[in-house]
Parts: C-alpha cells; sequence; structure tokens
C-alpha cells in the first residue's frame, strides 16, 4: 500500500467515524510530491459522501442554524410581524404596554398612548397593512429592539404568502378613540372617519 | 396507498423509502426519517410542508439539509484555500446560494451536484476577489479498476457538462449500499488493492471487492453510453 492511499483510507475511516476529519492535518503527512494528489482524492471522496446524520439537540446556535435564519424569507416568505415582533419584545425583555407607551413618546404621541396600543397590537396580528405603517414607526420600534427599520419592513407580510395557509387577510384600518378597547373587530380596509389624526396618520397613512 | 394513505401515481409524486409521497395532506415525518431521505427528496418535502403552512416543521427539516452537508463544505473549502480564509464565511456563503438555487429554480441537475459546482465556484472566486490565480492542479485519473483504466479525463468542455458527469457519477454510487460505497471509495477511487481493502474492511472477501468494482464500471458505462458522453 502505498502512502497517499494509506492516508486516503485512513482519512475515510475517520471521517465515516464521525471524527475530526481535518483534511490539512491528512494533507500535511504526505510527502510533498503527493499533497496535490491527496488533496484532490479527498476533496473527491468528500464530494461523494452522502449528507451526514444530524443531532437536533445541537440545532440551537450551530452554524447551519444561521444558514437557516438567512434562508428562511428566501424560502418560506417574510415571517410577518405577528412572529418577529413579539420575539423581539421578548428578547428585550419589554412588556407590551411598557413598550407601547415608550414607542408614543418617542413618536411624540404620548397623550395618545392607548391608541398607539391598539395599532400595535394590530400590528403584533399581522392586521395592519404594512404599507400603512409609517417609517418613522418602525425606526421608533427598531431603536427599542435594536433593529432597523429595513429589517422590520422586510418581515411584515402581505396579504398572501407561501406557507400562509390562508387564501385573504382582512386588513385593519381606521381611526381608533381613545375609548375602543383592545380587541374589538377591525373594520374594513379604508375606513376613515372624521376624528383621523397623527396617530391614524403613523400607522395607516404609510 | 402506501402506508401513509396518500396515493401513489398522483401528480407531484416523490418517491421515498416509503412509496410515492404527494402533498395532498402534509405528514410531518419523524428525525429518522428525514435522515433516510436523498437530498431532493428532502427538498421536495420542504416544499410540501411550506405549501401545507407548516413552516416549523418544513424549517427542521431545512436545517437537517443543511447541516447534513455544512461540516463537509467547510472541509472541502480548507482544501482548496490558504489557511487564512474566512472558512466559515464561505461555507455559510456557499450553502446559502445553492439551497437558495434549489428552491427558485436556478440550479442545474440535482442538488448535490449543484451544491459542488456552487463550492467549485466559490474556491475560484475568492482567488479572483484577492487578485490571486487559483492553483492549477492536475485532474486525477480515474481507475475504474487493474483491467481497465482511463487513459485521458472525460471531456467535459462547459459547467453543464461538468455537473452531468458528477450528477451521474453520484447517481451511480447512491444504488449501491453503505458497505458497497465504502468498497469503491478506497478500491476505486482510492486505488487500494482488493486485499488491501479486505484487510481494512470486516466481512468483505477480495471477490467482494472485484464483483463490486465491476458492477459499478458497467453501471456507469451504461449511463455514460445512454446519456451520449464520451465513452472513458
Amino acid at each position: 500500500m502505498t502512502s497517499i492511499q494509506q492516508l486516503l483510507a485512513e482519512y475515510i475511516s475517520e471521517h465515516r467515524a464521525g471524527g475530526l476529519a481535518d483534511p490539512i492535518a491528512f494533507v500535511q503527512r504526505a510527502a510533498p510530491a503527493d499533497r496535490d494528489k491527496l488533496t484532490d482524492l479527498i476533496d473527491g471522496y468528500l464530494s461523494r459522501t452522502p449528507r451526514r446524520r444530524s443531532d437536533p439537540a445541537k440545532r440551537a446556535g450551530s452554524p447551519a442554524e444561521r444558514i437557516v435564519a438567512e434562508l428562511e424569507p428566501i424560502i418560506f416568505g417574510p415571517v410577518g410581524w405577528s412572529v418577529l415582533l413579539p420575539q423581539l419584545r421578548s428578547e428585550a425583555k419589554l412588556k407590551r404596554s411598557d413598550l407601547v407607551a415608550r414607542l408614543a413618546a418617542e413618536l411624540g404621541v404620548a397623550d395618545r398612548t392607548e391608541k398607539v396600543a391598539v395599532y400595535y397590537h394590530e400590528m403584533e396580528q399581522d392586521r395592519l397593512r404594512p404599507d400603512g405603517v409609517s417609517t418613522r414607526v418602525l425606526e421608533g420600534l427598531g431603536k427599542l429592539f435594536g433593529r432597523s427599520a429595513e429589517e422590520l419592513r422586510a418581515a411584515a407580510r402581505g396579504p398572501s404568502h407561501p406557507g400562509d395557509g390562508l387564501t385573504e387577510t382582512t386588513w385593519f384600518a381606521r381611526s381608533v378613540s381613545t375609548s375602543d378597547a383592545v380587541g374589538s373587530p377591525p373594520a374594513a380596509a379604508g375606513d376613515e372617519s372624521d376624528d383621523w389624526d397623527e396617530v391614524d396618520e403613523l400607522f395607516c397613512g404609510g | 396507498m402506501n402506508g401513509s394513505g396518500v396515493c401513489q401515481d398522483l401528480p407531484g409524486a416523490v418517491d421515498s423509502p416509503w412509496g410515492s409521497v404527494v402533498a395532498v395532506s402534509f405528514q410531518p415525518l419523524t428525525d429518522h426519517q428525514l435522515h433516510d431521505l436523498a437530498d431532493d427528496q428532502l427538498i421536495a418535502y420542504i416544499r410540501a410542508g411550506r405549501d401545507a403552512g407548516e413552516r416549523e416543521v418544513a424549517k427542521r427539516a431545512l436545517w437537517f439539509l443543511v447541516d447534513g452537508h455544512e461540516a463537509d463544505v467547510r472541509r472541502r473549502l480548507r482544501l482548496r484555500l490558504p489557511k487564512d480564509a474566512p472558512f466559515d464565511d464561505l461555507a455559510h456563503d456557499v450553502l446559502v446560494r445553492a439551497v437558495g438555487s434549489a428552491f427558485d429554480g436556478r440550479s442545474i441537475g440535482q442538488f448535490r451536484a449543484w451544491l459542488n459546482t456552487i463550492v467549485d465556484r466559490a474556491a475560484v472566486d475568492y482567488y479572483r476577489a484577492q487578485g490571486r490565480q487559483p492553483p492549477q492542479t492536475a485532474l486525477p485519473s480515474e481507475h475504474l479498476g487493474d483491467d481497465d483504466v482511463w487513459t485521458q479525463e472525460p471531456g467535459v468542455e462547459s459547467e453543464a457538462g461538468a455537473v452531468e458527469l458528477r450528477l451521474v457519477k453520484d447517481e451511480v454510487m447512491a444504488e449501491f449500499n453503505d458497505v458497497h460505497r465504502h468498497v469503491l471509495e478506497l478500491h476505486v477511487f482510492g486505488g487500494l488493492t482488493a486485499p488491501e481493502v479486505c484487510d481494512r474492511m470486516d466481512g468483505v472477501s477480495e471477490a467482494n471487492v472485484a464483483q463490486i468494482a465491476s458492477r459499478f464500471r458497467k453501471r456507469l458505462k451504461e449511463r455514460l453510453d445512454a446519456g451520449g458522453g464520451d465513452t472513458p
């Protein structure tokens, strides 16, 4: 058995056993004149070997998980504010009431915090038209979550996306009075009353 | 009906180890079942899960696909690039490109062959970005066994041809079980003699090695001849 073949066989054994299988370590053990050849042989083997068995217990924080996170909007479409906003709020350890108060202050409408609360609730239900929510609102949220307005905008879902399982989405767009309770039935899109104000403009005016 | 309660021979049916599977009613698979799916079957499953609204189930399967290849992509880049190259970032980019392409229709041929092509491109692109030439190494001459040695590389002048050749080799290899693939890696691609293979593998005789290699050679030639490519 030649040295290069022995090294290849050892490499294959280590790789199949789930070992470190660092190819450089094996190539460096070969005679200099044989290193290119061994490189090609190991590369050929790695290009053919079947997909390895994965351990789901190691999924969190794995390099593959970061790749999946980048692929997610490409393959599945935007995750939607209904998923992202509660997640970001949890990571920031912010109660919804605190977040709303800080957002209203950031937007200069602290005197209409209850109205902001209703609209924010609708955002977390994916019931606001994304193109109606102003960049100022997203920038304000972005400051609280440590994310950019662009990132928050990109995560918004439109009327239909692959994997929705939905055929239509009812949009919430109305002038909300401060006496309205959170969770009251949404009106049809574009239903504006006479008391349309700055808060309505921020969340529905685009 | 197969064991999953899904009818065979319906449009969009995909082969799986448990028969034809159609996304009529999506049935999440166990981790063990996901492991048994080939790459292209796994991609079809991810699409089916996505289209059925099972986002988290499909994401989990996507992780299996990516994780299953990530370490070997990094190893292959380490073989081709200088030691100070950002291997983790490059492997990340390779997999995002390869997997993303599989879902938007840009990939050529089966996933594995396309992934290999993306790895090749990533290495060349890295050198170009550094203003350097990639190292020029001769292609290995592939030996089909002691009696039949290729004296020149198969003619593949285009990238599509290179992908197709890899695809054919991968498909033929996939027809063999794990033990037989190990024999082929050592004897056909690695150049070990039959006695040397037997020394390394329990339960494999020299006659077995010869039979497996002969069957591989025959299948590969059948596939290449059927494809109309140059016969080595």
